[in-house]
């Protein structure tokens, strides 16, 4: 069997860069345990199973949340795993574990199915822990709340897929703009300046709709 | 046209035992012998390959002109 032979080992600067993000992420494997598991998929693809079993549930999750249908999440789930094994060679660490890479693939995968799928409905699971950042509405009454998260499931309606990718990585998922951008491949400070241009105008649609 | 967006306010994910029923990395395994079949072509077009091919017909070429040329 061909095993790929480009085994990339992070320098010390990097580790201690990767280990101070990791802190901040919910991966559940330290950087050194999770180094190990990527050689070795890294040096023979049948040990990509480790990553699989560990990562398998976020990626579903993450996929069934914006497609709403176990079947279509599973389909999409595989392929993003049979991307990653295939590309395994490829991944370096950039101050990121493995999981922001996978769900890079997923979220392309989600992209081309929803390209090529017209008619499939595109998923927006709204938290209102979430949303809390959006909108202060901590003093407010359930009702009042409730209202507020409704108009902002309508302003969001009106948003492109690409900005509610961005409110939605951001705000429901609250994950970094350095990572936003590494999954879009953007600066981190393009990622933030985007980031805010949508919350604008998210704002500017919901006082709109007031 | 553009894809119907539908939103929810907090949702339940699906379980993690009802996912479970998903995970199957034998699933993913077998396209993988098409691609095992093919990675080594594959490998010869990647950057730092292509560079020690095109290196390599350098060489030979710069070989045949000095043999060309003194012989």
């Amino acid at each position: 069997m061909l095993v790929s032979t480009s085994i990339y080992y992070p320098n010390p600067i990097q580790t201690a860069i990767f280990s101070l993000f990791s802190a901040f992420n919910d991966n559940p494997l330290d950087l050194s345990e999770e180094e190990k598991i990527v050689r070795n998929a890294q040096a023979n693809t049948q040990h990509f199973e480790k990553i699989y079993d560990i990562y398998f549930e976020k990626i579903f999750i993450y996929i069934h949340r914006r497609v709403k249908d176990e079947e279509i999440a599973d389909d999409l789930t595989s392929q993003t795993f049979y991307k990653a094994m295939c590309k395994i060679h490829t991944f370096k660490y950039v101050g990121f574990s493995i999981s922001s890479w996978l769900f890079k693939i997923a979220t392309n995968e989600l992209n081309m199915f929803f390209r090529k799928e017209k008619d499939a409905v595109r998923h927006v699971s709204i938290f209102s822990d979430g949303a809390n950042n959006i909108f202060d509405f901590e003093d407010e009454n359930e009702a009042d709340k409730h209202e507020k998260l409704e108009a902002l499931s309508q302003a969001i309606k009106q948003l492109k897929a690409d900005e509610i990718q961005l409110i939605e990585w951001r705000f429901f998922e609250e994950r970094s703009f350095k990572e936003i951008g590494y999954i879009i491949e953007i600066s981190e400070d393009n990622a933030k300046v985007r980031t805010y241009r949508v919350l604008q105008k998210l704002r500017n649609l919901l006082a709109h709709l007031k | 046209m553009k894809n119907e967006i539908k939103t929810h306010i907090d949702p339940q994910d699906p379980s993690i035992e009802s996912i479970r029923k998903y995970k199957n990395f034998d699933r993913l395994n077998t396209p993988m012998v098409r691609v095992h079949r093919f990675e080594g072509l594959k490998r010869l077009f990647q950057k730092n390959t292509r560079f020690r091919v095109l290196a390599l017909l350098a060489w030979l070429l710069f070989i045949c002109w000095i043999l060309d040329a003194f012989l």
